[in-house]
């Protein structure tokens, strides 16, 4: 599905994967989410991904007009994983509304792993 | 000197002085934080968001009965964790939590650990995020701690933290250099601010220099004015009445006793009125009310006696009070009464704020107006219960808002009625909607020519800055009127007539018609001045000035 919006002078379609990639680099620019893990469940694993591959974890669901966003995260140890899940909903949210247009429905965040993090030098 | 002394080893009395006076001092700045941010993000409050995790760290501290350092920061960095608040607050606790991490098995501080503690806060600090972005409070954590590092042989906590505070301070204005955003709105990052203020608190806190000197001389000025004025009337007066008899009009009430005092306010509704009055005469303006009703909750303060504080925080008190009144007697719905009569087929729903648009809507055909609008956005449940109270079975609604076109749209999918939303997002686009609105034509259609004519609408709006930014490459000032049009800003002066006439002088595409809608803020004479402004430009166009009575814009302007 694509996501489709109607202006004065045409309509602009706005794919999936898009919305995907904006929703997970918004979602890395929050404080306390250190990974995403892969969106194939049965994978079973929490494996940390980079960079490169910022969709992963990331997947949306458009019916007709309204869509829906679902992140698998991973969060690092010793933050508060409520206040840390909040805030990348509503970031995601804003980016969305703000740099896109869309008006995004339904933000569901798993917290598939915690992360103890290697500071001990 | 003994002092120096007691700068080389932090216990638990000094730990906790110096976590004071960074609440301290982060209270003190809170708002100027705040006014920093330059993204209206969801994270905008940067000041209150830090000031609230660390209330609730020290709370947590306070409750801590040890005396051991390890236990003290332990307990700061746990309230931290559970306090956290917004992205700046949980950044904030995991530097607490490096801070209680270093200190690990210490009975107290030295300068060792200080410097360990400020390295090992940012170590986690920058552990807890995947992409690090620098020119934030990260970096302002770092560049302390790396300070702190080449400090290992000094031995007093003063000096070293006042040379961390001036890496960080160095840090925190090289920022904009950093981050652009920061850089177009020429402020500084507010996060790393906040972070540069706990420090200096902190420090203030170690050498018992918490400076509430100024925080009482400012106060003193206070009282100073507040005692200057002169009290005309002794007698604040308050009354609530229980009103016996329906159709009480507030405004009756107003004229007769505004000859007995002055600070006058009277609101209220059909059943409740609180009236508030300063007076020489209590008894008449009691003896008054009883006569519309049953008098419950009366105050009557001297206040001659009362210091001049008090009075300012009670005066404050009451507004408050009064404002929330005021709020709730705002019908929430108000239906058409001549519409509900006639045989309609197609019911229709706004959303709107002040009395004279919706008198203006409802003139139109109208047949439930849902107070709202900018910064009041109705709820969906609003909408489905508006929606049920109609008795048509097909129905047009006008969201007049951009951000309430979503909650209008829930409504429509969780009702079995046919919903049609006109994506309004002004008041004069759902008037030239309504021009044309025809009972008889199908749901669809109407939709669709309704939606063409709003299209021909330029709707401008003036409003006040509510705190400085850069949008459109204007820079707005706190209280600059701005001057919208179709939702963008066009036009940034300080006055109302000026922005106007830039507007004009941009938009002006040969109108035939003008409606001046004023609101708040704004009076007849001055619309008048407005027409005079357009006048100007054209001669042959027609003008018509209404009062709308909605909050928050003085001017609402349609173009057609």
């Amino acid at each position: 599905m694509v996501k489709e919006i109607n202006t004065e002078l045409g309509k602009i379609f706005i794919a999936e994967e898009v919305i995907e990639n904006i929703a997970g680099l918004s979602a890395m620019e929050c404080y306390g989410l250190v990974g995403m893990s892969s969106k194939n469940m049965q994978d079973g694993i929490a494996d940390l991904l980079g960079l490169d591959n910022v969709s992963k974890g990331v997947s949306v669901e458009i019916e007709e007009d309204e869509v829906k966003i679902f992140l698998n995260i991973v969060v690092e140890y010793g933050t508060n994983i409520y206040e840390v899940a909040n805030n990348i909903i509503e970031r995601v949210k804003y980016t969305l509304k703000n740099r896109v247009g869309i008006e995004v429905e339904d933000i569901e965040i798993n917290v598939q792993g915690v992360r103890i993090g290697n500071g001990t030098e | 000197m003994e002092q120096n002394e007691e700068f080389k080893i932090i216990d638990d009395k000094t730990f906790k002085d110096m976590c004071y006076g960074a609440l301290n001092k982060l209270k003190e700045q809170q708002s100027y934080i705040d006014s920093l941010n330059v993204f209206p993000v969801p994270d905008g409050d940067t000041g209150t968001n830090m000031l609230l995790t660390l209330q609730e760290a020290v709370e947590n501290l306070d409750k801590s009965k040890s005396k051991r350092i390890d236990k003290l920061t332990q307990a700061l960095s746990k309230g931290a964790l559970m306090g956290a608040r917004g992205n700046s607050g949980v950044i904030l606790s995991q530097l607490l939590r490096g801070l209680s991490e270093a200190n690990k098995g210490n009975q107290v501080m030295d300068s060792q650990d200080i410097i360990h503690s400020l390295s090992r806060a940012s170590k986690i600090a920058y552990q807890g995020v995947l992409r690090p972005v620098e020119g934030t409070i990260l970096t302002v954590a770092r560049k302390a701690a790396e300070r702190a590092e080449e400090l290992e042989e000094t031995k007093d906590i003063e000096k070293i933290l006042n040379e961390v505070i001036q890496a960080a301070h160095t840090a925190l204005n090289k920022t904009p250099e950093q981050l652009p955003q920061l850089k177009e709105a020429g402020v500084v990052d507010a996060g790393g601010q906040g972070y540069l203020i706990i420090l200096k608190g902190m420090l203030a806190g170690l050498t018992g220099k918490i400076e509430i000197v100024e925080e009482e001389e400012i106060k003193k000025t206070v009282t100073e004015q507040g005692e200057a004025e002169e009290l005309k009337y002794g007698y604040c007066t308050q009354t609530l009445i229980e009103v016996k008899d329906r159709d009480v009009d507030i405004n009756e009430i107003k004229e007769d006793i505004e000859q007995f005092g002055d600070s006058m306010m009277v609101v209220g509704d059909d059943d409740i009125i609180k009236i508030h009055i300063h007076t020489d005469h209590p008894g008449i303006i009691l003896e008054y009310a009883l006569k519309t009703g049953s008098l419950r909750d009366i105050t009557i303060d001297n206040m001659r006696i009362q210091s001049a504080e008090m009075r300012k925080e009670s005066e404050k008190q009451q507004q408050q009070e009064f404002e929330q009144i005021k709020e709730e007697s705002q019908e929430k719905i108000v239906k058409n009464k001549k519409t509900t009569q006639m045989n309609k087929k197609i019911g229709i729903i706004a959303v709107a704020k002040g009395n004279g648009i919706k008198n203006i809507l409802l003139e139109l055909g109208v047949d439930l107006i849902i107070d709202g609008g900018q910064s009041m956005n109705p709820s969906t449940n609003d909408f489905v219960e508006a929606v049920k109270e109609i008795k048509q079975e097909k129905i047009i609604i006008f969201p007049n808002n951009k951000n309430i076109i979503s909650a209008a749209k829930q409504a429509k999918s969780l009702s079995d009625k046919e919903v049609s939303i006109i994506e309004t997002r002004t008041i004069p686009e759902a008037i030239a909607a309504l021009l044309i609105f025809n009972d008889q034509k199908e749901l669809d259609e109407l939709k669709t020519i309704m939606e063409k004519e709003t299209k021909q609408v330029k709707t401008i709006e003036i409003t006040n800055a509510v705190k400085d930014s850069k949008v459109n490459g204007f820079k707005i000032d706190q209280e600059d009127v701005i001057g919208i049009v179709n939702g963008t800003i066009k036009a940034v002066g300080d006055d109302e007539l000026d922005v106007i006439e830039e507007l004009i002088d941009k938009e002006w595409e040969c109108e035939d018609l003008i409606t001046i809608y004023y609101g708040d803020g704004a009076d007849f004479k001055e619309a008048e001045k407005i027409k005079d402004k357009f006048q100007e430009f054209s001669k042959d166009v027609e003008i018509e000035i209404y009062e709308g009575g909605q909050p928050l814009y003085p001017y609402i302007i349609s173009l057609e």
